[in-house]
């Protein structure tokens, strides 16, 4: 294993502790040695100089297993030294110059290498084993998690996880649009913004895995830190899936590089991340399909729909016209004002459909645009209803108003349209001696307006259907309506991050909540003028231009 | 009114027809314009009483007409806008237009909103009189007194101010604009929620019934017009 380190004063200490190491083991070998030669000195011709020659391999063979070769082979010289001096005759002088004494160092030499070797092999392989088994283990972990958590999540944990799991001081997920890096998560100290320079090391990591293959993210590519002082420590790392680049993760080192395991193992993270990306991508087209396919649903019942209720009002007007310029009849005063009644009618009615089906491809377009801002809603309700017993005369429509609603921002004209189409429906679905009650209220998530009328109701089935773009054609018959209302009333709720439902109550409800806004109320006016001075100027120097 | 002139500018050949045919039947001189230029020539031409403007317009637009009318003249002009624009129909108002229509209208509601135009500027303009009388209100500018039938009715200042604007420039379409820069002053011009706070102030103490308003008229999106008669 090749060890890199960041600067000299690491490497420096690094030399120091392994010496250390060396000159404790070499100590305690030589302690060994030393104790065996004492011991077995006496005993020299008991015990057999065959056996005081393996008694000393024995502790070679121990110190190479223990410490390696290092050791091993120290010991190994030591004890042949040792055996030389005090066991071979003549004694207390080295006789290495002899062939058998040559060969019985050698023969030491070669035992405490092999066995050290063989050992530390065992030892490596070990370690090995247990680290890949760590990561195995790490991996697991993270796809575990990650499988539970929705997508949009997962790039934020596996950034928490490298930071947490390697000596990173942040991680930061970004994925690769064009040729634009957009954050998308981040752990760590730091900032997610890229400076100029880093988004081109980025980009350029992003390219060269692009161009060369992901399976080649060869070293320079991942380990070359950006030149520029402040921000060295940055590392790119490119990811992707199918050997497609699909973002860029930036790792920020604690000035020390990663090592090699670590540095497969962030990749693997990356992997996950990059395929988290991909899925989201998928998924997020999936959506989009989905939404042309509604869409495309809607623009078919818009075609068969406007196909009929645009033709019948046009049919009525276009016989009325016709009947009035034929040439051989002359009607009656009662017969054109029927006539001509008719026309106005069926203008009222198409000028409806016309309004309503536009309005509907607005909202529906995404181009509806509010003109958001603070109004009243009881001026608002009590307008709604004012009109509205206008138009209908002698129907019976009750106002309850609970306690005081403050202003609300929203958009009044868009809001008073859809107070006017529930109006308008209780209206036509229910008898004409009923009552339509209009009941608005606050509620913990905001302002409830409620618009209940005594109709035939609506099965709980088909509570949410009503909302859909011509459900009238299978409610109760043709009313008159163009079937869009309470789609358009939907679509302007949605558009305020309001809700509107349906709602069995003693009748039909439909009520809807605007949201109150709480982040900013709006100033109270200035207590006004001074009652005498300035006040008399105040509206003659407005000019008001055309009065 | 009858032979007062009438300008009106479409770019509907059919619209232009029957608004001459119906405006000339009821005695009105007309006169027509399909384009913003074909207007403008047909004012400098010959001066109308009345503007009758589609804001949407081929070339010059609506907007670009009522500002270069405006700059020479104080002719009222009534603009017609389709719905869903509240933001041309506010800044046409705020460009000095008078009065605004919303497609498709009656002839009626036209009619009427001519013969307020051309009453209006015929009186020459607003405090033509020293005291206003509406149904059963009436208000002494000289005094700042504001009474409902006999009853004397207490005004804040800044109510005060705000009636006096509404009045002023009775049966016309005010933008919440134009009544906070004329009240509170041109830097309260976005103000609008003053407006949500005093008008339903002054509804209170005016109106027989504040909740169904006969006189201080909501105009959705728009602003408030005070209605002099029913």
């Amino acid at each position: 294993m090749v060890r890199r380190f960041a600067n000299r004063q690491q490497m420096i200490d690094a030399v120091r502790g392994r010496w250390r190491r060396w000159l404790r083991q070499c100590g305690l070998s030589t302690l060994a040695v030393g104790m065996l030669v004492l011991v077995l000195r006496p005993l020299r011709l008991d015990v057999g100089l065959l056996n005081v020659a393996l008694l000393l391999l024995l502790i070679s063979v121990a110190c190479a297993a223990a410490w390696g070769w290092v050791a091993g082979i120290y010991t190994s010289v030591v004890s042949n030294l040792a055996f030389n001096y005090f066991f071979v005759p003549p004694l207390y002088r080295f006789t290495v110059q002899q062939p058998d004494n040559a060969l019985a160092l050698g023969v030491f030499l070669v035992v405490a290498a092999i066995t050290a070797g063989l050992l530390a092999q065992r030892r490596q392989s070990a370690r090995e084993a247990e680290r890949r088994a760590r990561d195995t283990q790490t991996l697991l972990a993270l796809s575990r998690t990650t499988r539970d958590q929705p997508i949009e999540q997962i790039p934020a944990t596996i950034c928490a996880w490298v930071v947490r799991d390697f000596p990173l001081q942040a991680c930061t997920l970004y994925e690769l649009n064009g040729d634009e890096l957009t954050p998308v998560a981040h752990a760590g100290t730091g900032a997610t913004e890229l400076s100029r320079a880093a988004a081109s090391v980025g980009l350029q990591a992003a390219a060269s895995a692009s161009s060369i293959g992901l399976g080649y993210r060869a070293a320079q590519i991942r380990r070359r830190p950006l030149q520029a002082s402040l921000e060295s420590g940055l590392l790119f790392l490119p990811i992707g899936v199918e050997n497609r680049v699909v973002g860029v993760m930036r790792l920020r080192t604690t000035g020390q590089p990663l090592s090699a395991e670590h540095e497969a193992l962030v990749e693997a993270f990356g992997d996950e991340a990059a395929a988290a990306l991909h899925r989201g991508r998928l998924a997020q087209s999936a959506s989009r399909a989905a939404e042309f396919e509604q869409s495309d649903r809607l623009k078919s019942a818009l075609l068969s729909s406007v196909s009929h209720d645009l033709r019948t009002p046009l049919t009525s007007i276009k016989a009325a016209v016709a009947n009035l310029l034929a040439p051989d009849v002359t009607w009656s005063d009662a017969a054109q004002h029927e006539f001509l009644d008719a026309i106005d009618r069926e203008t009222d009615r198409l000028t409806r459909l016309v309004s309503d089906l536009l309005d509907l491809s607005r909202i529906e377009a995404g181009a509806l645009k509010l003109d958001l801002d603070w109004n009243d809603l009881d001026e608002l309700v009590r307008n709604a209803v004012y009109r509205a017993e206008q138009a209908a005369p002698g129907r019976q429509i009750r106002v309850q108003i609970d306690g005081e609603l403050p202003l609300l921002r929203f958009d009044y004209v868009q809001i008073d349209r859809v107070l006017a189409n529930l109006l308008d429906n209780a209206l036509k679905y229910a008898t004409a001696d009923t009552p339509i009650d209009v009941i608005a209220r606050a509620v913990p998530t905001g302002y409830q307006v409620s618009v209940r009328d005594r109709g035939p109701g609506i099965p709980p089935s088909e509570r949410r259907r009503v909302f859909e773009p011509f459900y009238r054609a299978e409610r109760r018959g043709t009313t008159g309506g163009s079937g869009l209302g309470l789609a358009i009333c939907k679509g302007i709720i949605d558009a305020h991050a309001g809700r509107i439902w349906v709602e069995e109550d003693g009748g039909t409800a439909v009520r809807f909540v605007l949201p109150s806004e709480t982040k900013r109320s709006p100033t109270r006016p200035p207590t006004g003028l001074q009652a005498t001075g300035g006040v008399a100027g105040a509206a003659s120097a407005a000019p008001v231009a055309g009065s | 009114m009858s032979g007062a002139r009438v300008l009106v500018v479409d770019d509907e050949p059919q619209v232009l027809r029957l608004l001459k045919t119906a405006l000339t039947e009821r005695g009105y001189a007309v006169s027509t314009a399909a384009s913003g230029e074909e207007a403008l020539a047909a004012f400098d031409h010959r001066a109308a009483d009345v503007i009758i403007l589609d804001l949407m317009l081929p070339g010059i637009s609506g907007l670009d007409v009522c500002r270069s009318v405006r700059e020479r003249s104080a002719v009222p002009i009534i603009v017609i806008s389709a719905r869903g624009e509240e933001h041309d129909k506010v800044a046409a108002l705020d460009l000095g237009a008078d009065d605004y229509l919303t497609k498709p209208f009656g002839m009626e509601e036209l009619l009427a909103r001519i013969r307020v135009a051309l009453r209006h500027s015929s009186g020459g303009g607003p405090t033509a009189d020293a005291v206003f009388r509406s149904r059963d209100l009436r208000i002494d500018f000289e005094r700042r007194q504001v009474w409902r039938g006999d009853e004397e009715v207490h005004l804040t200042p800044t109510e005060y101010e705000l009636l006096k604007f509404l009045v002023q420039h009775a049966d016309r379409a005010l933008t919440h604009g134009m009544i906070l820069r004329a009240v509170w002053g041109p830097e309260y011009g976005g103000e609008s929620q003053y407006l949500r706070v005093y008008i339903p102030q002054l509804r209170r103490k005016l109106e027989p019934d504040p909740a169904r308003p006969r006189s201080i008229i909501t105009e959705p999106g728009v602003g408030y017009r005070f209605r002099s008669q029913d």
